[in-house]
C-alpha cells in the first residue's frame, strides 16, 4: 500500500539487479483499484527510480500516458514490472512511508506475481498426420489471473515417440496415426511460497493423438427432411479410420441444428461406424448445416474431428413432361405420367444420387370416394427418384362417366402437387395447380 | 365355403393348353397354397363394405399376392359403389384363406378361388355366367413388346369386337419394367387378365368394376385403395 495525505507520505524505489538495462513498469492503483497511474523507465543496471508519491499527486505530475492522479487522492496499492523478463524479473524495490508529523518512517516491499496452471496446449492434441501445429505455454498470473503466452521461456521440447509426432520446438510435427506425449521445460516465478517469488522449473506435458476419420465412399452434401424410413435411411453416412488410428474407441456425432437426431451404430459386416440423420426442419439456405463427427481413440483424451456441410432438402414440387395418350382402344385417354421431384432450398432434383428409391407416394382425392368407379394405388420413387402416375379413362365404347376431381400427390409425407382432373367423354384432362417451384 | 373343391374344379375346367403356360400352372399351384396360407397379424373392419376389406388385404404384407377383383354391378359406372353390406371384424394371426372364408361369410354374393399366383374375388353369380367376360374363353392371344397392362387390352378387344372393354385409373403404376412379348392359347379372359397384372411386379391388383353401361379394369402394382 501506499498513502499521501496531510500526516504521511511514500517513497518508493526501483532498481535493476541485473547485468543489462530492462525496462520497468510501475503501477499506482487508487480509486478502490479502478483507476491506474503508470510509469515506464528504461534502468541501466545498477540504476535505482525514485518515486516520492506526494509529490506526483500535488504536482500533478502526469504519467507515461499524460493521465494525474485527483489531487483528493490519499492512498492506494501498487504493482512492479520488468517488462523485459516477465518470467524472471531482474527489479528490486523498497518503499518507504514517512510520518510527517512525528518523524516516523516505516519500510515495506510489494508482493511479487508469480505463475501457476504452466499448461502445453492444445491439451491434449488430436489431429491427423503430416500437419505443423504451433505449440502454445500458458501461464495464469497469480495477481491479476490473467492468462500469459509465455511460449518464448520454453525450452528442451521433445516428444515421447518420434514416429507418431516430433516436437523439436514449439512447432509439434505429426508423422502418423498412433499416440505420444509432448512436453517442454520453461523456468518462471512461481507463486510460493509467498510473498516470494523463487524461480521454479515447469514441465508441462501434452498427450497427442494422431489419426483421421474420413467418410467411407460418397458424402452427400445434403440430407433430407422427414421422417419416412426410406429418407432416413438415404440420410446415411459411414465414417472409417485411417490405418493405425486405434480402434475400439468412441464415435460421436451432432448437427448443428439441434432439433437433428443422430444416431451411430456400429456396423460390423462392413467394419465401420454408420451415422443417421433424422431432421424435420428444411435448410433456409444452401450449406447452412454442419454435420460434425468425432472418434476418440482409446488411448487418447481427444478427438478427431470430421465434419461435413449439408444443406437440409424438403420435397416441395413436381415437373413433369407433357404425357401422350396412350390410349388405344378408341375411345378416352390414356397418360403415363413421370414425374421429377424437386426439393427446397435448392431446387434440385431428387436422382439416382438421392438414394431415396421406394420413398412412398401416396395420393388424396376430392371428392372421396372417387367417381366413375376409380380406384387409386400408391407408387414409390425409383432407383433415379422418378415415379409414374397413371391417369386414364380408356374403352372400346364410348364413355359415359363425367366428374371432376382434385388429385393430391404426397412424397415422403409431403403434399407437393395438387392436379384437377376432368372427367368426360373425351377421357381424363388434367390440370396443374402447383406448387410449381 | 368349400373353397378347396370350388378351387380344384374351376382350374380344371379353365386350364390352359399351351406348354409353357401349363408349366406354369403346375408351379402355381404351390404358389397360391403358400400365398393362402400367409398369415395377417391384424386385420380389422369397422363398419366397412366387402370390397373395402379385399382393399385392406391387398394392402397387408403377404408376399408374393396377386389379387383380381371382381366387383358385383351397378346399375352404371357413375353410380356409388355399394356399400349397402357392411359389416365390423376383427381377425389376429388369421391365413389369408381364413380372412376370404370371412369377408364371403359377411358379404354372401361373393366367392373366391385361385388360379395359379392370383387369387380371384368374384360374384357367385358370376362363375358360371358365360355372357360374362372374364369367363369368354381365347383361343390364342399374342402380345408383342407391351409395356403395360393395359396395352394387353387392346388385343383382347380385337379379338371380342363386341365387348365392352375399357381401364379407368387414377394414380399408381402399372408399368413392365421391360417390354414384355408373349403367346397365350386356351385360357379364359379372367385368366389372361391373371397372366397380365401378375407380371407387373411381385405384388399386384385388379379390379374389374362398374355397371351396366360400362365395366373398367384397373391394374395397379401392390395393393388398392377404396376410399369411403
Amino acid at each position: 500500500m501506499w498513502h499521501a495525505d496531510t500526516t504521511r507520505n511514500t517513497i518508493i524505489t526501483v532498481g535493476n539487479g541485473g547485468s543489462e538495462p530492462t525496462a520497468s513498469q510501475t503501477l499506482l492503483y487508487y480509486n478502490e483499484g479502478r483507476s491506474q497511474y503508470k510509469i515506464e523507465r528504461v534502468l541501466a543496471p545498477g540504476q535505482q527510480l525514485w518515486l516520492n508519491v506526494g509529490d506526483l499527486i500535488h504536482n500533478q505530475i502526469p504519467d507515461s500516458g499524460g493521465h494525474t492522479i485527483p489531487v483528493d487522492t490519499t492512498m492506494g496499492s501498487y504493482e512492479l514490472r520488468d517488462l523485459d523478463h516477465p518470467l524472471v524479473g531482474e527489479l528490486f524495490e523498497g518503499k518507504l512511508i514517512v510520518d510527517k508529523t512525528y518523524g516516523h518512517a516505516s519500510y515495506g516491499c510489494a508482493t511479487c506475481c508469480g505463475f501457476y496452471d504452466v499448461l502445453l496446449t492444445p491439451d491434449p492434441f488430436a489431429g491427423p498426420p503430416d500437419i505443423n501445429n504451433d505449440d502454445v505455454i500458458d501461464a495464469t498470473e497469480q495477481c491479476g489471473g490473467e492468462i500469459d503466452d509465455v511460449t518464448g521461456g520454453g525450452y528442451d521440447w521433445r516428444s515421447t515417440n518420434a514416429s507418431v509426432a516430433t516436437l523439436p520446438n514449439r512447432t509439434l510435427h505429426t508423422v502418423a496415426a498412433g499416440s505420444a506425449r509432448g512436453s517442454a521445460e520453461i523456468q518462471l516465478e512461481w507463486t510460493h511460497p509467498a510473498p516470494s517469488c523463487p524461480t521454479q522449473t515447469f514441465n508441462p506435458q501434452q498427450p497427442v493423438c494422431v489419426g483421421s476419420l474420413d467418410f467411407s465412399g460418397t458424402a452427400n452434401d445434403f440430407i433430407f427432411v422427414g421422417t419416412d424410413p426410406n429418407i432416413v435411411s438415404a440420410n446415411t453416412y459411414f465414417l472409417a479410420l485411417a490405418s493405425g488410428t486405434p480402434s475400439g474407441g468412441t464415435y460421436t456425432g451432432t448437427s448443428s441444428n439441434p432439433s437433428d437426431t443422430v444416431t451411430l451404430t456400429w456396423e460390423a459386416s462392413l467394419n465401420l461406424e454408420k451415422a443417421t440423420i433424422q431432421t424435420t426442419v428444411q435448410s433456409t439456405q444452401v450449406g447452412d448445416r454442419t454435420l460434425t463427427f468425432t472418434y476418440t481413440p482409446p488411448s487418447c483424451t481427444a478427438a478427431l474431428p470430421l465434419t461435413q456441410t449439408v444443406t437440409a432438402r424438403q420435397f416441395a414440387y413436381l415437373t413433369n413432361p407433357n404425357p401422350s395418350n396412350q390410349c388405344t382402344l378408341g375411345h378416352g385417354t390414356n397418360y403415363s405420367i413421370t414425374y421429377t421431384t424437386y426439393t427446397h432450398p435448392d431446387r434440385n432434383p431428387i436422382n439416382s444420387e438421392s438414394n431415396l428409391s421406394n420413398t412412398p407416394v401416396t395420393e388424396s382425392f376430392n371428392p372421396s370416394p372417387l367417381p366413375c368407379g376409380t380406384d387409386s394405388g400408391n407408387t414409390i420413387l425409383d432407383a433415379n427418384g422418378l415415379f409414374v402416375d397413371d391417369v386414364a379413362q380408356c374403352s372400346s365404347k364410348p364413355l359415359t362417366c363425367s366428374a371432376t376431381v382434385s388429385q393430391y400427390i404426397s412424397v415422403g409425407g409431403y403434399q407437393i402437387r395438387t392436379n384437377t382432373l376432368t372427367f368426360n367423354s373425351n377421357g381424363v384432362s388434367i390440370v396443374n395447380d402447383g406448387p410449381f417451384q | 365355403m368349400n373353397t378347396l373343391a370350388t378351387v380344384t374344379l374351376f382350374c380344371v375346367a379353365l386350364s390352359p393348353l399351351s406348354s409353357g403356360y401349363a408349366q406354369t400352372l403346375q408351379g402355381g399351384s404351390a404358389e397360391a397354397g403358400a400365398r393362402l396360407d400367409q398369415r395377417v397379424e391384424h386385420f380389422e373392419l369397422r363398419d366397412e363394405s366387402f370390397l373395402e376389406g379385399l382393399a385392406k388385404l391387398s394392402m397387408a404384407p403377404v408376399t408374393g399376392l396377386h389379387l383380381g377383383v371382381e366387383e358385383a354391378g351397378r346399375e352404371r359406372l357413375s353410380d356409388p359403389r355399394d356399400r349397402s353390406v357392411r359389416f365390423s371384424l376383427v381377425l389376429e394371426h388369421k391365413q389369408v384363406r381364413e380372412i376370404l372364408d370371412a369377408l364371403c361369410k359377411f358379404d354372401a354374393r361373393y366367392t373366391w378361388s385361385t388360379d395359379e399366383s392370383s387369387i380371384n374375388v368374384y360374384p357367385k353369380e358370376s362363375t358360371n355366367e358365360p355372357s360374362n367376360l372374364l369367363n369368354l374363353q381365347l383361343e390364342k392371344i399374342p402380345l408383342r413388346d407391351i409395356s403395360d397392362a393395359e396395352q394387353a387390352l387392346t388385343p383382347l378387344a380385337k379379338q371380342l369386337p363386341k365387348e365392352q372393354i375399357g381401364y379407368v385409373q387414377i394414380g399408381g403404376d402399372n408399368t413392365y419394367a421391360k417390354p414384355w412379348s408373349i403367346t397365350f392359347e386356351h385360357l379364359t379372359v379372367r385368366q389372361f387378365i391373371n397372366r397380365i397384372a401378375e407380371h407387373m411386379g411381385p405384388q399386384t391388383s385388379w379390379i374389374w368394376q362398374g355397371g351396366k353401361d360400362s365395366k373398367m379394369f384397373t391394374f395397379l402394382k401392390g395393393g388398392f385403395r377404396v376410399p369411403r
